[in-house]
């Protein structure tokens, strides 16, 4: 063509030198680091003034690829690192990548204290519905009668709704998209940056190389992406379906947006 | 020229040619360097420029002006 090519601009939120990333051809990650810059470019954030904390699995190799200090590694304590990062340094904006597997099934009872405690951190939870990069095992997130590879005739078990759970508990900024959304994920992730408090904003994103595979028998992440779409509604129009309809598929919205006391060490004035 | 594709960055997820309302783009035969078929927008005069596909795309690949 001989023509200068032009690259997208929010590649300078990124490390040259790591891309292509590692991610499969369709994943779900790829674009939610897409949506994130997005989110940093429309707030005029410095990624290299705040940290990324990532434990282990496909999600969290989200940070590598941003140009900020990070930590990687431990799998399922993520939110314990952010906890001691936040009591030294109670100003520096932390944000969390975790998988499904990595906030609540290892790191369950992590998450939970920390939505008890309303530590201002922002979590970015991406929700592919299995454990995608052991090989698409069957995770407290998948849907129910979905085969995957340890449960070839079907999973026999409920599945996890993360964001009653962090209700439950006491988080002050809860959200769920998913990743045919980009606009409103974005602006979530806005949102999640500028709350004061326990943001959990959790995308639920399509996995073709292990849950498409498995459980949808396809490689195509737009049918993947069809298929959380089909099984989604908005929050909004709950009050018009019937339970039948509702059945087994997931509310997307704001659940709760609220001012709370934030953790510090210690909430009691001395 | 309105669309941008970094060809080395492309998978071949297809992801863009089933999303364009246009149609603009499509997977070539061609191989880059990591052994993907990438994509290209050989339609670019039908682009609408609602940069869905920038939006969208998992690899950063995509540019449009």
């Amino acid at each position: 063509m001989g023509e200068e090519l032009k690259i997208n601009p929010l590649r300078k939120f990124l490390r040259k030198e790591k891309l292509p990333h590692f991610f499969c051809a369709g994943c779900g990650c790829g674009q939610v680091l897409n949506y994130y810059t997005q989110a940093l470019d429309a707030l005029n954030m410095d990624p290299e003034k705040m940290l990324h904390i990532g434990g282990v699995g496909c999600t969290a190799r989200i940070p590598i690829y941003l140009k900020t200090d990070m930590f990687h590694g431990v799998h399922g304590r993520t939110l314990a690192w952010a906890t001691g990062v936040k009591m030294t340094q109670p100003d520096l904006p932390v944000v969390i990548f975790a998988g499904d597997g990595d906030l609540v099934s290892i790191g369950g009872n992590h998450m939970i204290q920390s939505c008890r405690r309303n530590l201002d951190v922002t979590v970015v939870m991406v929700n592919n519905m299995n454990f995608a990069m052991t090989g698409g095992q069957v995770a407290p997130t998948t849907p129910e009668e979905s085969v995957t590879m340890t449960t070839p005739y079907g999973s026999g078990e409920p599945r996890f709704d993360v964001c009653r759970l962090a209700m439950a508990a006491g988080a002050s900024h809860v959200e769920r998209w998913t990743t045919a959304q980009p606009v409103q994920c974005k602006l979530a992730m806005e949102r999640a940056l500028q709350h004061k408090g326990f943001s959990l904003i959790e995308i639920v994103s399509q996995c073709p190389t292990h849950y498409g595979r498995y459980a949808l028998k396809t490689g195509d992440p737009v049918k993947v992406m069809n298929y959380i779409q089909s099984n989604t509604y908005a929050k909004e129009q709950s009050e018009r379906m019937t339970d039948e309809e509702k059945e087994g598929k997931l509310p997307l919205g704001m659940f709760i947006c609220e001012e709370k006391p934030v953790y510090a060490g210690t909430n009691m004035a001395f | 020229m309105a669309v941008y594709i970094d060809k080395e960055l492309c998978k071949s997820c297809s992801m863009c040619v089933s999303l364009c309302p246009k149609n603009v783009f499509e997977i070539t035969h061609a191989v880059n360097k990591k052994g993907y078929n990438y994509a290209a927008a050989p339609r670019q005069e039908e682009c609408i420029k609602c940069k869905k596909c920038e939006k969208m795309c998992p690899d950063f690949a995509i540019y449009v002006e």
